[in-house]
């Protein structure tokens, strides 16, 4: 995108942003534009349709040490351009009360709710119901606020809930242990015969507090690990996805072949975890022999990703200024054998996986997601460009090493299941593509920037595209730690578009229909038990409490 | 003599099947690359079953009584066959085999229905899909066997001939074996992961123990009747028709245990319209060529 | 015919043959650049914390009771991350590809290096470590009288000086 270009996407920001009496600047490819509330829903409608950009999410922030005032950031991305548009709101901490934008920008729909129940803010003229809370956590203690200390524990009274019920309609749970998911989720089913009508759904069960620990006894350099651990099977991206907000908000630079590292592992994650996927397609569909062969081939990822970093998962090699391991000759030899080696077994793999008779016939045309619902929920990932929508944060808004490379991003659009199922096959064909591209051109130099200071209170958002979408880091910076650190997972905008999926599916296809999303969760929920009489008891999993014992 | 070989015959028949289900397993991590349990394995699950506590599950007295009652035909149902081969019991075993046969599968079906659990009543529905289909054309091809050969019993020395007509329908038959011993890709109503274990999920302990038994049993019934109507068309010696049958049968379940291990699952819509497709030409087929003298 | 293509799964599994590993009655398959737990080597720590500063889970930690100093390491929380291999000035640390440390008595997971604490010649109390006492002399040019003071009395000396060089008294 030539400069050109470039002032004159600028200017048109700053013209929407004092047509709104609001404050307009930039750093790089970010945009903050400040505005009043009440000028929140007509600025968004204009950046969410008129401008044709997708919302990330939006961040709550107790900025009441320095300011007095609750800020509301909303994250936009012009991904045609480039750019993130970020909308701030603020308002008073007596009545903190904002317009709700839900009914324009359907995607912001969660992320409202929850700067509701961590922060206290109102938002009006929505239905406001506890999402990542219990419902018998006190009223007024909102955690992320900083007079709420990260190991505080709330004197609760227990309460239970019951399963829906319904006459018309049979009620099929699924979750949230169960052994057709991975994760805990809780799914209600309302069907009839094998029909699905309805669908509910209650998540967050393993919400740990991350954002808060960050916030209080971490420091900068340990919150590497720490977002490493958000996911089993993406870490990496997220802990290269923090050290860039940071990176980017203190402008630290980072060395050459650091960043050639850091999309190395990037993409060895992407080849681990599309592999992984299909395995449990396969085995969800009962050919367990695709499963089995699929893991076989994965297997020697692992060994490269031991090879590499140290660690079959979480690698935990980076650091904000790099990495920490180098790259020598024989590992790159190593490498390319087993790239070639796994580009041949996978060919076959595929070809003979898609030959099955019953896995065409049910994996087609099930869990359709038409474009118009996928952009109105902003969905992200392969289910995204499954849908129609041509997205992918690593040629629009490219980050380590991804300007170097060339490679294709494969878009369908029917929607369903094997649209999704193509898309991560040739995501890993372009995958293996994009490491030979990147061994064969790495630059000589340091790994490791060690000098460099954080300014406090400066702003960072960065992007990376994790296997299942694009990942979100927003980072205010603080004195040795963050001030506000949040993280949005990618499957945080895809489980919306779920009930769009199931509506209309048959009950068989539900288990695949919900792994083709290939949910992975970073949320936060309470273990849910059903007992006899059908009454749900809700247990808290502490999730202030865990670390607080280590002095 | 006969008070010797029948009582060796029968007790082989009722430990064979569960070791061929290890046996089974075996050859499917094989064709998945790994290293499966060992072959004793579907012996020890069993036993350790046995071991646990007896649990009935919740208002489902009656149908712990259904239970028991297709424990008990199940077995009968196979040592009847073997007895039959040697030594006739009756003039028409071969269709009172079949008939108690499919009392069994009904008894099979409403076992499921009568558990309170929304998963159970999933699982037996989609069962009921498949097994319409299945015992229809199961009476049917019985039926045209035995209206082509003229054969009611095991033991009448009416020569079977080879001819095309009764070859379509001993493959109608052993399609037919395949489906019903809940293998993939037709075991919709057991192994479907969204009902985790659908017909089973209430039962445990030696309760689940002995319909395991009782399935392997069937499995190995089901294939023992059409393999003992195929050798029929080479041997004459009832002795050895039924050792050479058990044999037969033992190779039978080898090729069927490769067949599931490379298909995958199949839909509760879909299987059972593919079935009838190819039931239905079958059988116009078989009529067709006996009609023409073939 | 490519309908029966699913067949050639037969072929492929009869290449491969069975890869699985009969562990663990064979050896692990880690390679050389595995991270497992770390070993500290008593003779060369000098007690200087960096670690326990650097470590994300804080396994590492620095316990110090009068005139000793106890750097305690328990195995439960460790992520073998190693960022105490890197941060440690003396290179005490070292990574072994160690990993399996299951037992059922919780104290063969606890290990400590016990470093004695130096005497302040002026109000005799303990500070710091004499091996890092020694560390420090070492590496910089350091007078006796500075660094066998502790930390609280350098600075009230250093505060008096100023206060007799500027002719006042300083007010608390």
């Amino acid at each position: 995108m030539n400069s050109s270009n470039k002032t004159n996407i600028l200017e048109k920001y700053r013209e929407i942003a004092e047509s709104y009496k609001g404050s307009f600047s930039y750093i790089k490819d970010t945009v903050l534009i400040t505005v009043d509330k009440n000028a929140l829903r007509d600025i968004a409608e204009t950046i969410y349709w008129k401008m044709d950009c997708y919302h990330r999410t939006c961040v709550g922030v107790d900025e009441t040490p320095l300011n007095g005032y609750l800020a509301l950031y909303h994250i936009f991305g012009d991904d045609k351009n480039g750019l993130n548009i970020i909308v701030k709101t603020i308002t008073e901490l007596k009545n903190p009360v904002i317009p709700s934008i839900r009914d324009i920008v359907p995607a912001a729909d969660w992320c409202e709710l929850e700067a509701h129940d961590l922060l206290g803010i109102v938002f009006e003229n929505r239905d406001l119901y506890r999402l990542v809370l219990p419902p018998y956590w006190p009223r007024d203690i909102y955690p992320l606020r900083k007079n709420i200390p990260y190991n505080y524990r709330p004197e609760v009274v227990y309460s239970s809930e019951r399963i829906s019920e319904s006459t018309e309609t049979a009620v099929v749970p699924i979750g949230p242990y169960h052994p057709a998911l991975h994760e805990p989720e809780y799914f209600e089913l309302f069907v009839e015969g094998e029909k699905i009508v309805d669908v509910k759904y209650r998540g967050f069960h393993v919400h740990r507090g991350i954002e808060k620990l960050g916030e209080s006894r971490t420091t900068y350099q340990q919150i590497n690990f720490l977002a490493e651990r958000i996911c089993g099977i993406c870490g990496f991206v997220h802990a290269v996805c923090y050290s860039q907000a940071v990176e980017k908000a203190a402008n630290i630079h980072v060395p050459e072949r650091a960043r050639f590292i850091r999309s190395i592992a990037l993409e060895i994650e992407r080849l681990h975890s599309h592999l992984l996927w299909i395995g449990v397609a396969a085995h969800i569909l009962g050919y367990d022999t695709g499963f089995m062969h699929s893991w076989r081939i994965r297997e020697s990822i692992m060994l490269i990703a031991e090879l590499l970093t140290g660690s079959r998962k979480t690698y935990g090699i980076n650091l904000i200024g790099g990495v920490r391991r180098d790259i020598d000759e024989n590992k790159i030899k190593k490498v390319l054998e087993t790239l070639d080696y796994v580009e041949k077994d996978f060919k076959k793999l595929i070809d003979i996986i898609t030959s099955v008779p019953e896995i065409t016939r049910r994996i087609k045309d099930t869990g359709v997601l038409p474009k118009e619902d996928a952009r109105k929920l902003s969905v992200v990932g392969p289910v995204a460009r499954a849908s129609g929508l041509d997205r992918d944060i690593r040629r629009d808004l490219p980050y380590a090493a991804y300007e170097y490379v060339d490679f294709n991003v494969p878009v369908y659009d029917s929607g369903d299941n094997l649209a999704r199922f193509k898309v991560r096959v040739d995501e890993v064909f372009e995958s293996i593509s994009i490491i030979r591209q990147l061994l064969s051109n790495l630059p000589k130099g340091p790994v490791l920037n060690n000098e460099f200071e954080i300014p406090e209170y400066k702003i960072g958002v960065s992007l990376v595209e994790a296997p299942r979408g694009e990942d979100v880091h927003f980072v205010i910076t603080g004195r040795g730690k963050p001030y506000r650190w949040r993280v949005r997972a990618p499957t945080y905008n895809n489980i919306p578009a779920l009930k769009v999926m199931l509506q209309g599916c048959t009950l068989a296809d539900a288990p695949l229909t919900i792994a083709s999303i290939d949910p992975c969760f970073s949320c936060t929920d309470r273990i849910v038990i059903i007992d006899e009489k059908g009454f749900r008891r809700s247990i808290l999993l502490n999730p202030f409490n865990r670390k607080c014992d280590l002095k | 003599m006969f008070s010797v070989i029948i009582p060796i015959l029968v007790s082989v028949a009722l430990f064979l099947p569960t070791l061929m289900d290890g046996v089974e397993r075996k050859i499917k991590a094989r064709i998945q690359s790994r290293i499966g349990p060992p072959i004793l394995q579907s012996w020890f699950d069993i036993f350790k079953l046995m071991s646990k506590e007896f649990y009935i599950p919740v208002n489902s007295l009656h149908t712990v009584t259904l239970l028991l009652m297709y424990l008990a035909l199940q077995p009968f149902v196979l040592i009847y066959l073997i007895t039959s081969v040697i030594h006739p019991l009756t003039d028409y075993d071969l269709a009172i085999t079949i008939s108690i046969y499919i009392i069994i599968q009904a008894l099979f079906i409403s076992i499921p229905f009568t558990i309170p659990n929304p998963f159970s009543i999933i699982g037996a529905s989609r069962e009921i899909m498949l097994v319409i289909v299945n015992e229809l054309f199961l009476i049917i091809s019985i039926s045209l066997y035995i209206l082509y050969s003229g054969l009611t019993s095991f033991t009448q020395t009416r020569i079977v001939s080879f001819t095309l007509h009764t070859i379509l329908i001993l493959l109608v038959l052993f399609i037919n074996s395949y489906v019903s011993s809940g293998r993939l890709p037709f075991d919709i109503a057991e192994a479907e992961p969204e009902l985790a274990s659908g017909l089973m999920i209430e039962l445990s302990g030696p309760l689940l123990g002995l319909l395991i038994l009782c399935l392997h049993l069937k499995r190995f019934f089901v294939k023992l009747l059409p393999v003992i109507l195929l050798t029929k068309l080479f041997i004459e010696n009832n002795i050895i028709l039924l050792m050479v049958s058990i044999i037969v049968t033992i190779i039978v379940w080898i090729l069927y245990s490769v067949l599931s291990a490379i298909l995958a699952r199949s839909r509760v819509d879909l299987a059972p319209i593919t079935l009838l497709k190819i039931y239905i030409l079958l059988v116009i087929l078989s009529v067709i060529s006996y009609v023409l003298g073939i | 015919m490519k309908k029966l293509d699913f067949l050639k799964i037969l072929v492929i599994a009869t290449e491969t043959g069975r890869v699985t590993r009969k562990y663990p009655y064979e050896p692990p398959l880690v390679s050389n650049e595995f991270r497992g737990k770390i070993e500290i080597d008593e003779k060369k720590c000098i007690g200087c914390g960096a670690c326990v500063i650097a470590c994300p889970p804080n396994a590492l930690e620095l316990k110090i009771e009068k005139n000793i100093l106890i750097l305690k390491y328990f195995v439960g929380r460790c992520i073998f991350c190693w960022r105490c291999v890197d941060v440690c000035p003396v290179k005490a640390i070292r990574g072994t590809s160690d990993f399996e440390l299951a037992t059922d008595n919780i104290s063969d997971l606890n290990e400590a290096v016990i470093h004695d604490r130096n005497e302040c010649i002026e109000c005799r109390g303990n500070y710091s470590t004499v091996k890092q006492k020694q560390y420090v002399i070492e590496k910089s040019p350091i007078t006796e009288n500075y660094v066998s003071k502790c930390p609280d009395c350098r600075r009230n000396g250093f505060i008096n000086s100023i206060q007799r060089r500027k002719g006042g008294v300083y007010a608390e």
